[in-house]
């Protein structure tokens, strides 16, 4: 290492022409990186859970859909209204992805014309477009049939929903296919993986292209009315515009309050401009890396710049503050020495602080979720790139720079830092009580966490997707899809041998329209009443609905087996389609339940609702032979975050203990590193009480915050033991405390400081989850601050009895 | 041994039955008299079918229609419950049927043709037909009593009567009473009771 650092004071030119040249040119490539919020990314790939998904959607034809909700000033019947409504279905029809639209406009209107005979019905469908309908009835109708209310109009009759059918993406689905089969051979797999993701990147502009251009037609007819867009692939695409949007807003206001900060504290440009190029060049440098290496960033791995950021800067606010105290000590030595000597003195603590970190963010790979896997590789790739980073660009730079004297202007006036050290000396007990305190209550708020993922949630209430969503959900029916799937059991053949050759001609198999049997119906309406009145769903679809709508144009008699059979041999495919095939798979013999829940409710919890579904419906169905699945992206997403709130909670011990042997290794003293750790996790006791008792829930952005807060923590007190143990030779416990606290602890306290207002205004967006971990990053830092400049120097001053 | 017991049985329960050189003619001749009972308008609508089973209820084997609806099940059934069943069948039968014929309005059935199904099976071609469309329909006859025929299933539309009603019961277990296969005739039968437009 030495000769490392030798290299950089002789030759800073050249040592800053390579390292800004491996930058920059690795640096290229981050144009290359792509952001991907599609759900698939965020889903367990062995989820079990997933399969079955998998499986449902290829068997019914569940299509990819947007929806319009549109409250019309005039009311929904009135010519005007429907008037808009056929604009905008027309021109929504004449874009390329769209593959058709559904209104209040084609609605059949089954009981418009109680004159007709079924057959009459079928042949010219009354719906609104056409001409001698009853208004009255049509009202009636709509707001009362299964098939229409809270669904395809509001209950009041004042919002209907224009729903936007998207087309089918055979090509994704088949590179889904071909992925799975393909999942033994490597180099195959990984071709198609290249030529999968050119696709997505392509596909995603043409998605948004799509919803931006249903945007402008939304705009264009709105007026004075109130017309929103929502449906689950808006989600994924604003929620790719709102990352990018904050990556690129909080990025970089990030950069300019630590500029500030940065300038507050040392009130020298060069402290300023150099902490904000190296930051820059080892984002740039990682995010090339990445590009180079295909990754795609999700929601969850879109915080590695901030991340990136916070130890970054750390590195350098510590290297400052020791050249700076290194010149007042040693005034007459040459920028060289002075340089040498920063570099030298704090790549030890500096490196332990990165590798501590690198096991955090490692913990995060023990998990089954890609993403947050890609979380924790990206992480440690990228804070060892700031290392990296740090001590070349760092040390050339100011190595071409004249030695200056620097400005203490900032700490003769601030003596925060020496009153903690006295605080922490003479206030032990007070100390203490208030820590147990904290970790009672702590303990108490953990206990209240929950996980939860919400997708309107997610979203601040000002925003359109948000509004949009809301309408959607609460007035037409919900908005996030779960599926129940029924499946019957094989029937054996009951055949009686006196019959002859009637049993021959009856007793073969089975054809498809025989399927329907009073039996499975029972079933299937009872199934559909039990999910229908339950809490938190919205809208039900299934062949119960539609046994519903057939005893609507019976004069209110049900429909039979054989009526069903006679309309499934004779209906035309196309409705059959429509009607049927999403309902029911007769090869299977199974049927299917089309689960709307509503996502903005707040009392909505989702593990236990998923679970009670299923357990509330096997006990409905105890007695019947049938197997019971609930499947939908609400059930993975659910899997998902269980599956990370379980991995972080077992990796976590394992994280502490290997942080504990790393401190042994560092400090030489178990005792030091046992007061490390627990001057680390009361704080962090601190941080998830509060999320606890505040009701922040963990979801896919603010799980990691554990991994965070331990990564950060870890650094401050690495830094501080280390420099305390470096003044212990030669004073005192009380006096190595004051002398750290004077030094480094300004180092921690300007890092915490700077990270700590960069990341407040992160409480400005429109984005839960950038808020939220902005609120979080602060509260961690903010806690680990008073941890290790509080805590760790009263435990020490307390429990640790090496003198001189 | 089994099919001649079975024969025997047939033959003994068998009252009448057409002739087979007469069934194209007497079917024939009844689809005219139906058409003039669903054109009659001094009948009133819920009347019709009833008109129409009177027509037709002579060469319907109602009781082999009722056992092979059950099959195996049938044979556990002591008589009295069979008689029951047949009885509860008939009437669902009816019923359907009669709510079937409200789907569909100005219709006329006319004769297609018949022709041997093998040499035991004769085969009614019809169709309803309708403004713009026509519905297949077959009678099945199978010889009851020597060369008198009667019906044991219709075909309406591509859909087989008898298999239709298998479909209700096939998935009873073993050792489903007679209670259970009751009640789920009487659940297809529920919300017919006679509905006519």
């Amino acid at each position: 290492m030495k000769k490392i650092f030798k290299l950089i004071v002789a030759f800073p030119k050249a040592v800053l022409a390579f390292s800004l040249l491996i930058c920059l040119g690795i640096g290229v490539f981050s144009y290359k990186l792509e952001i991907d919020a599609s759900t698939q990314t965020l889903l367990l790939e062995n989820d079990k859970d997933l399969a079955i998904w998998r499986d449902i959607t290829k068997r019914y034809d569940s299509k990819n859909f947007l929806v319009i909700a549109y409250t019309p000033n005039l009311g929904l019947l009135n010519q005007n209204s429907l008037d808009k409504i056929a604009a905008i279905s027309r021109e929504l029809e004449n874009l390329k992805s769209v593959d058709s639209v559904f209104s209040i406009l084609k609605a059949p209107l089954l009981t418009n014309n109680p004159n007709l005979s079924i057959s009459e019905l079928i042949e010219d469908v009354p719906n609104l477009s056409k001409t001698g309908i009853d208004m009255a009835r049509a009202k009636d109708e709509l707001m009362n049939s299964l098939l229409y209310k809270n669904s395809l109009v509001s209950s009041d009759f004042k919002t209907t929903a224009i729903v936007v059918n998207l087309k089918d993406d055979e090509t994704y689905a088949r590179f889904l296919e071909q992925r799975a089969n393909l999942k033994e051979f490597g180099q195959k797999l990984a071709n198609l993986e290249i030529e999968f993701k050119k696709y997505r990147d392509a596909q995603r502009i043409v998605e948004h292209e799509n919803i931006t251009k249903i945007r402008e037609i939304i705009e264009h007819y709105k007026g004075d009315e109130r017309l929103f867009l929502g449906g689950i692939s808006m989600i994924a695409d604003d929620m790719i515009s709102f990352v990018k949007n904050d990556l690129a807003v909080y990025g970089s206001s990030v950069l300019v309050l630590l500029g500030f900060c940065l300038w507050l504290f040392f009130r020298q440009v060069r402290f300023v401009v150099l902490p904000v190029i190296v930051c820059f060049l080892s984002v740039i440098l990682a995010s090339g890396l990445f590009g180079l290496l295909g990754y795609e960033i999700t929601v969850i791995s879109s915080n590695y710049i901030a991340l990136q950021l916070i130890i970054t800067i750390s590195v350098v606010i510590h290297l400052i503050v020791a050249y700076r105290e290194l010149y007042l000590k040693h005034k007459i030595y040459t920028n060289a020495q002075l340089v040498y000597l920063t570099l030298r003195s704090k790549f030890t603590p500096c490196f332990f602080a990165i590798f501590t970190t690198v096991i955090g963010f490692l913990s995060l790979c023990l998990s089954d979720i890609k993403p947050i896997i890609m979380l924790g590789a990206m992480m440690s790739v990228s804070i060892s790139i700031s290392l990296l980073v740090a001590f070349f660009i760092f040390g050339s730079l100011l190595m071409m720079l004249k030695k200056k004297e620097p400005k203490m202007s900032f700490e003769n006036h601030f003596k925060f830092t020496q009153w903690c050290a006295k605080f922490a000396i003479n206030q032990p007990k007070i100390i203490y009580i208030i820590s147990l305190f904290i970790v009672v209550i702590g303990i108490y708020g953990i206990s209240q966490l929950r996980v939860e993922n919400s997708f309107i949630g997610y979203f601040k209430s000002n925003t359109e997707i948000y509004q949009g969503m809301k309408v959607i959900d609460q007035e037409l029916g919900g908005t996030i899809p779960l599926d129940v799937i029924i499946k019957f059991k094989p029937i054996e053949q009951n055949s009686d041998d006196e019959l002859g050759e009637f049993e021959d001609e009856f007793g073969g198999s089975q054809e498809e329209q025989y399927w329907f049997n009073t039996y499975r119906l029972d079933i299937i309406k009872r199934v559909n009443k039990f999910i229908a009145e339950r809490e938190f769903v919205g809208n039900v679809s299934s062949l119960a609905t539609l046994l519903e709508v057939g005893k609507s144009i019976n004069n209110g008699k049900e429909l039979d087996p054989l009526a069903l059979s006679l309309i499934y041999t004779n209906l035309p495919n196309e409705y059959k389609q429509l009607i049927l095939t999403p309902y029911i798979n007769i090869e299977n013999n199974e049927a299917r339940f089309s689960i709307r829940t509503i996502d903005s409710d707040p009392n909505l919890r989702r593990d236990e609702f998923v679970k009670s579904l299923k357990a509330d419906l096997q006990k409905l169905l105890k007695d019947e032979p049938v197997e019971i699945q609930v499947a939908g992206v609400m059930v993975l997403y659910n899997n998902m975050l269980q599956a990370l709130f379980s991995s972080q909670a077992d990796t976590f011990i394992f994280v502490v203990l290997a942080l504990f042997l790393v401190f042994v290794v560092i400090f030489r003293s178990i005792k030091l590193s046992l007061i490390g750790i627990i001057a680390n996790l009361v704080p962090l006791c601190a941080v998830f009480g509060i999320m606890g008792i505040a009701g922040i829930p963990l979801d896919i952005m603010s799980i990691t915050i554990a991994a965070i807060s331990l990564g950060i923590g870890v650094d401050d007190i690495i830094h501080y033991i280390h420099r305390f143990k470096n003044e212990n030779r030669t004073h005192t416990i009380s006096s190595a405390v004051k002398r750290s606290h004077a030094s480094i602890g300004y180092a921690m306290y300007y890092t915490s400081f700077a990270i700590f207002l960069g990341f407040s205004v992160m409480s400005l967006s429109n984005f839960w989850p950038t808020i939220y971990f902005g609120i979080l990053t602060d509260l961690v830092m903010f806690m680990m601050l008073l941890g290790a400049l509080i805590l760790l120097p009263a435990m020490i001053s307390s429990f640790y009895k090496k003198q001189l | 041994m089994k099919k001649i017991i079975f024969l025997l049985f047939l033959v003994c329960s068998i009252a009448f039955g057409i002739e087979l050189k007469n069934i194209d003619d007497t079917l024939k001749s009844d689809f005219k008299k139906a058409i003039e009972i669903m054109n009659d308008k001094s009948i009133v609508k819920e009347q019709k079918p009833l008109e129409l089973f009177k027509l037709f209820d002579g060469y319907f084997d109602y009781s082999l229609m009722a056992r092979l609806s059950l099959s195996k099940q049938y044979s556990m059934l002591n008589p009295t419950q069979q008689d029951e069943f047949k009885k509860q069948f008939v009437a669902n039968l009816k019923a359907s049927f009669t709510q079937k014929l409200g789907y569909y309005s100005d219709q006329e059935i006319e004769f297609v043709k018949g022709e041997m199904g093998n040499k035991n099976r004769y085969n009614v071609y019809a169709v309803i037909k309708n403004k713009s469309e026509n519905y297949p329909l077959i009678f099945k006859f199978h010889p009851a009593n020597k060369s008198d025929y009667l019906i044991y299933d219709i075909d309406i539309l591509g859909v087989s009567l008898v298999q239709s009603y298998r479909s209700q019961f096939n998935d009873l277990s073993k050792n489903a009473g007679f209670d259970e296969i009751i009640k789920r005739l009487q659940n297809a039968t529920a919300d017919h009771n006679a509905t006519v437009k």
